[in-house]
């Protein structure tokens, strides 16, 4: 084996853990940040990750203005083409569906029902988990005990199960999705805020603050949020992947939107048992949009995540 | 490349010619070592000092050619014994290391591995050298009782984490010398040991030494340590060695401006805040791979000149018998800047009575609760402080110095029964039952400043935000009070617009003290403010404390473990041992003697710089848990000078044994006086260690 | 280790108890009659009293909670409202049916993934590495059943080497079974091998940046002994706590995957379930994976506690 591969620094001697002299930091510094951005930019998984993100958020905003078809109009064409047919002088890049819908318009509509879900989800569980992690980080003792407790518990189901559970209980409606997203994903925000709280508040800063007589809710949210925000901006980003995770299978097991809506999770639902009778369109398609949006998501948090975790 | 007057090349255990070594950061190789050459002989120990961040662990680590992922060698040559290191196969190196060379590092914990048990790493070390099992099992238990190890078999079948640091670290050297090296590195191997304990590491190597002919190569930013343990010493100052030589000849008659620079910064010889300020070195340690193309020192040197700035300065042999040299242009201008003139004893504090007592604390306990029970990390504690007084606290880890400062500043609450008084009235034992105008009256600094700041807030808005709310000022008068504070502390305006990482150690701190003061508080607890800079640092902090002191009658908590420095800015000090004062007294009196028998070991075990010699005092065992002290003076099991059937059964009272000293010792002072003036040790070896029992 | 198992058992039952608390709120939230529901919009109301008295839905919520509590003690969750069976009856069969694929899939994504894990880690910032990272972290953001749709299209229906329906034929082999069951597993496999890498990767880097490790490296040891011996006992324990709470994620997605495939385990008994708001076997469905995923967490953390005898020392603190 290659040495030096397997060797840790043995003294931080990179700049930052010298001490240099201010002149000499600032503009070191901020050139030391635009070079990260740089090297992000970089990053071929981010430029990809973005690209696809953008043309899916295109199609969003643009929806049937920019679709070719009318994506919910049934019996346009003939049930099941093949992709690439021409039907009446309509193309169907990717054919169409058991309805003779065309799956490339449903496609391109169906991006606005999960972009409208999910990542205000993910904002919202983040919000949730901030606050709940701050809360149990810095005051500790009986209250983070039972809220720790709780969250285990939460946490011991897969977010799946609780998810259909609920919206069995309070109904399909793009709201009840949401928050049922937020909710679920508000223990796993926490546990991670609480985590960089914790060590947070060890520090002494935090002492000062209260030896000169500061709030608790002055010290958790003017001096302690903003040191951990680097976490909490990576969280985001991961939960609005999670996010199209969780909406997409929900709506695949019946939970999402109903019938005629081009939501993609329910496209694959209503076509896949037509699979083994070889018409593999209207289910690949759509899945693969699905994964092509997850993914994207993901690419872009990592990026993110190497940034702020440098 | 010019050659350096050191032992010949041949004949040296370890020789590192011209050694240059790059760290990459964000693609650009920077430089760390700029040349650095010197030779080791066998059986001989060197040690390199200089400031954090000038190359001395980089050389250590290259001298076993192990460097970070981001790091390479170069330029120059490291020869162990005659054999090249830089361009050694995988394999060669790692016979190389399993036979030729070892290290000890700094934090024995972490350089353990913790989850296998400590029989096995050891053992490991044998089986390596080609040893069959049980004859590795032999030669471990062997290497264990050799590093005074008592019971090696129990030792062996621990785990790393449930053995004290120094018998860690005991550990780590006995894995070292397995091999018998021919090369021994040591890194800062007792940073972070208490005091008592280092002395005993630094004993046991002291021994070793005699016992085995490894060349040594010691790393220490404790300047005492390396005059007590090694024949020669190396000065780097930013990847250079700037002034080498006998350990005696380079700390008593210092032949390089950095050296002397470095050297008069500390608090030595007993000097006092009262007989002048200490020097400090201006300006930076250079960041790596700054170009620094003639002198490394030169920004920074009082002599450097017109010639300094643009030739390389030659390496200058000092004395005839070539083993001192400094690379300097005006080593003859040396006298000019080492500042002779002995100190003036100005005005001593006056003692204690006819001053106002500004913080008074009578009986107070600090019990913390863990498992239903009780650990007791401050019992019954007495203490007075005075305006503009600096009352410093000393003890080792576990000591409750700590505890202390929290209860007094109500970060940790007393227990009932004690009493807190400020200017006296009852002061309530929680901060946040505190008046505004109680907070405003005591402060604290802490030890790293780095913890201290908010690093997402400015310097301006940290020190906005206390003056606002310590003085209730706002609006522009608060905006010039800050600019007043910060102008005070030396702190530019430019700085104030800064976030603090991007300001250096000692700025950070400065911002700190600034904070602290914001408010014109009349007691400032510090607890090690400058146990995390570097000396030349240290020394301006301590400077700069002393002058905020002399202007504002402040009064000062000062908790330190650093001999020196208590003894430089203290006017009283109380020495402390399991929650409970020891001894307290006027400075003089606590350093002069007689001495409590505690302070008398922890004063014989400071390494001192200045080579004085005297008797050194051996502490047994490992200071117990607060969770279970021993029966009646709880000093007794270490104690030197125990009273058999006495100490073990009455705890003795906190008693004035002459004005303004006062002590906690069955022996009565005179009898102390004559056995510590009579400079015999009181005992003449150390019984092996035993591991002390298991924590359940 | 017996006080530390103790005190793990009591924190799995304490988190069991509010699990099941939390399933209980939610259930009795659910507006309306539940006999209605059940019985339909035609049943006559005493039909529909006589269905809500039978099954307790007119007990008072505590009686029901204490109920409710008692059936998960027992861990017998009552009887089911569409098929008058017992929930185990149900639950059971199907979570053994599902509880093999999850098996299976577990058994080549861990290995799969700590090998990996490790490459990527020796090969840091490489190819291999980079490789490894991108596209676990694809694989693992993708939905299981999107992942299955996509094999079950290309391997089972365009290359024809699986079974496009998964269900083995009673009185298959454990081998035969295991081809039936390939496909679905490789789905999973795919979605948690991703994870498992990244957090085997993380840990080894960890360990190999550790002054343990430098240690071993300054001893001499080779880097294989300093792998085997040194690196991956330390590094494995953030790997072994994932795999332990991803057991409980992967019956979660499991029910995506076994629909692709038409495989009759918990997934489609739950589709049955929550489109015919029987509550009980919902209520036992989750309630059984939740104690399933307490034991695989319970297990994780004995082994990460025998790995490391720090764990157990602080215990006894």
């Amino acid at each position: 084996m290659n040495e030096p591969t397997i060797v840790p620094t043995p003294v931080p001697l990179t700049p930052a853990a010298s001490t240099p002299p201010a002149s000499i930091t600032v503009s070191e510094r901020k050139q030391a940040r635009r070079e990260n951005w740089k090297l992000i930019a970089r990053r071929p998984g981010f430029v990809i990750g973005s690209v696809i993100l953008f043309v899916w958020i295109v199609c969003a905003i643009g929806g049937d203005r920019i679709t070719p078809n009318d994506p919910l109009h049934a019996g346009l064409v003939a049930n099941n083409l093949k992709p690439g047919t021409t039907y009446n002088g309509v193309k169907l890049w990717l054919g169409s569906d058991t309805s003779g819908r065309d799956i490339l318009s449903r496609i391109m509509a169906g991006a606005r029902d999960v972009l409208s879900v999910a990542p205000p989800a993910a904002v919202l569980g983040v919000l949730g988990g901030t606050v709940f992690g701050l809360l149990m980080g810095y005051y500790r003792g009986i209250l983070d005990q039972i809220l720790s407790r709780i969250i285990e518990a939460l946490l011991s189901l897969p977010t799946l199960l609780i998810g259909l559970l609920a919206v069995t209980v309070f109904g399909k409606s793009n709201t009840v999705v949401i928050i049922v997203v937020a909710v679920l994903f508000t223990p796993i925000v926490a546990r991670t805020v609480r985590a960089a709280v914790l060590a947070e508040s060890d520090l002494d800063y935090v002492t000062s603050a209260r030896l000169r007589g500061e709030s608790s809710g002055f010290i958790m949210f003017r001096e302690i949020l903003p040191n951990v925000s680097g976490p909490i901006i990576v969280e985001l980003t991961v939960r609005i992947g999670y996010a199209v995770f969780t909406v997409a299978t929900l709506s695949f097991l019946g939970a999402g939107p109903p019938p005629p809506s081009p939501d993609w999770g329910a496209q694959v639902s209503e076509s896949y048992h037509i699979m083994s009778a070889g018409i593999w369109w209207p289910t690949i398609f759509p899945a693969i949009a699905i994964a092509s949006l997850v993914i994207a998501v993901n690419l872009i948090a990592d990026a993110v995540q190497s940034v702020f975790e440098a | 490349m010019t050659m350096t007057p050191t032992a010949p090349v041949k004949t040296a255990a370890l020789s590192i010619e011209d050694l240059e070594v790059a760290y990459t950061v964000r693609g650009i190789p920077r430089a760390v070592l700029r040349g650095v050459s010197f030779s080791v002989a066998p059986g001989e120990a060197y040690g390199l000092v200089g400031e954090s961040g000038c190359g001395k662990s980089t050389t250590a680590y290259a001298a076993l050619r192990y460097l970070p992922r981001n790091g390479t060698i170069t330029a120059g040559r490291v020869l162990v014994a005659g054999e090249d290191v830089t361009n050694m196969t995988t394999t060669e190196l790692q016979h190389f290391r399993a036979t030729e060379a070892s290290m000890v590092y700094q934090d024995p914990q972490s350089a353990m591995n913790p989850s296998v048990r400590i029989g096995r790493q050891v053992v490991e070390a044998f089986t390596l050298l080609g040893q069959p099992k049980k004859q590795a099992e032999e030669s471990a238990l062997q290497a264990l009782r050799k590093v005074r190890i008592a019971s090696p078999e129990s030792v062996m079948e621990r785990y790393p984490f449930q053995l004290s640091g120094g018998m860690q670290q005991r550990v780590v050297i006995a894995m070292a010398l397995a091999c018998n090296p021919k090369l021994l590195v040591l890194d800062e191997p007792t940073t972070g040991l208490d005091a008592t304990v280092e002395a005993e590491v630094l004993d046991l190597v002291r021994t070793l030494r005699t016992e085995s002919d490894a060349a040594i190569l010691m790393i220490a930013h404790n300047l005492g340590i390396i005059r007590g343990m090694c024949d020669r010493v190396g000065v780097m100052y930013a990847g250079k060695v700037v002034e080498e030589g006998p350990c005696e000849q380079v700390f008593d008659s210092p032949q390089h401006p950095y050296t002397v620079g470095l050297l008069k910064s500390l608090p030595r010889h007993g000097i006092r805040k009262s007989q002048g300020a200490l020097a400090t070195i201006p300006g930076i340690l250079p960041l790596i791979g700054t170009d620094l193309p003639t002198c490394v020192y030169v920004d920074r040197c009082p002599l450097a000149d017109e010639l300094c700035h643009t030739v390389i300065p030659p390496v200058v042999a000092v004395g005839d018998d070539g083993l001192r040299f400094t690379r300097c242009h005006h080593p003859d201008r040396i006298p000019e800047i080492i500042d002779d003139a002995p100190y003036v004893d100005i005005e001593m504090l006056a003692p204690l009575e006819g001053r106002e007592g500004v913080l008074e604390l009578s009986h107070v306990s600090k019990t913390f609760r863990q498992k239903g029970s009780g650990i007791p990390a401050l019992v019954d504690v007495e203490l007075s402080l005075g305006e503009g007084e600096t009352l410093g606290i000393v003890g080792e880890s576990g000591s409750g110095k700590s505890t202390l400062a929290k209860t007094m500043l109500g970060i940790e609450s007393a227990d009932d029964g004690g009493d807190l008084s400020l200017h006296g009235h009852p002061l309530p034992p929680a901060t946040s039952k505190r008046s505004s105008e109680d907070k405003r009256s005591m402060q604290m600094i802490f030890q790293n400043p780095d913890s201290a700041l908010n690093r997402s807030w400015s310097v301006r808005r940290i020190l906005l935000r206390s003056v606002r709310k310590l003085t209730g000022i706002t609006g522009d008068a608060a905006n010039d009070r800050v600019e007043k504070l910060a102008a005070h502390l030396r702190l530019t305006p430019r700085h104030l617009d800064l976030k603090p990482r991007q300001l250096s150690g000692g700025l950070k701190q400065r911002v700190a003290i600034a904070r602290a003061f914001a408010g014109d508080p009349r007691i400032v607890v510090c607890d090690e403010p400058t146990s995390a800079l570097d000396v030349s640092v240290q020394a301006a902090i301590l400077n700069l404390l002393a002058d905020l002191q002399a202007e504002n009658k402040t009064s000062y908590v000062f908790i330190t473990h650093d001999m020196g420095v208590v003894r430089y800015l203290a006017d009283r000090i109380a020495v402390l041992y399991l929650g409970r004062i020891q001894e307290i007294g006027l400075t003089d009196d606590v350093f002069i003697g007689p001495h409590h028998p505690y302070t008398e070991a922890l004063l014989s075990a400071v390494p001192s710089v200045d080579g004085e010699t005297k008797v050194r005092i051996r502490l047994d065992g490992e200071i117990p848990s607060p969770a279970n002290p021993p029966s009646g003076c709880v000093f007794h099991p270490r104690c030197p000078r125990v009273i058999p059937g006495v100490c073990e059964v009455t705890e003795p009272a906190l008693v004035e044994v002459s004005p303004n000293h006062s002590m906690r010792c069955h022996i009565p002072i005179e009898e102390l006086r004559r056995l510590q003036s009579s400079g015999i040790s009181p005992h003449a070896e150390a019984a092996p260690l035993e591991p002390e029992p298991l924590q359940e | 280790m017996v006080r530390y198992l103790i005190k793990r058992l009591l924190l799995a039952v304490l988190t069991l108890w509010i699990l099941a608390t939390i399933v209980f709120v939610m259930v009795n939230l659910l507006p309306g009659n539940v006999g209605r529901q059940i019985l339909g919009p035609f049943a006559p109301p005493s039909e529909v009293t006589k269905f809500n008295h039978a099954i307790g839905t007119d007990r008072p919520l505590i009686s029901q909670y204490g109920h409710a509590l008692k059936n998960l003690a027992t861990l017998d969750f009552g009887t089911s409202y569409q098929f008058n069976k017992p929930v185990n009856d149900l639950v059971r069969p199907a979570m053994f049916r599902s509880g093999k694929l999850a098996v299976l899939a577990l058994l080549i994504t861990v290995p799969l993934g700590i090998v990996a894990g490790t490459i990527a880690a020796r090969r840091r910032d490489k190819f291999a590495d980079r490789f490894i990272v991108t596209t676990g972290l694809a694989a693992s953001s993708t939905p299981e059943f999107v992942t299955a749709a996509i094999i079950s299209w290309l391997f089972t229906i365009e290359l024809r080497w699986g079974h496009v329906f998964a269900d083995p034929p009673a009185g298959t082999s454990v081998i035969g079974q295991v081809r039936y069951l390939i496909f679905p597993a490789f789905a999973l496999v795919i979605v948690y091998f991703g994870y498992i890498a990244r957090m085997t990767r993380a840990g080894v880097i960890a360990a190999m940046e550790s002054d343990y490790t430098r240690t071993a490296v300054m001893k001499g040891l080779s880097a294989r002994k300093v792998m085997m011996k040194h690196v991956m006992r330390n590094a494995l324990g953030p790997t072994i706590s994932v795999v332990g709470v991803q057991v409980g994620y992967l019956f979660g997605g499991i029910l995506g995957v076994e629909l692709i495939f038409n495989y009759h385990g918990l997934g489609s008994v739950l589709q049955a379930a929550i489109g015919k708001h029987d509550l009980p076997v919902l209520q036992g469905a989750v309630l059984s994976i939740g104690v399933i995923y307490m034991l695989a967490t319970l297990a994780a953390d004995l082994l990460i506690a025998w790995l490391n005898p720090r764990v157990l020392a602080q215990v006894k603190r």
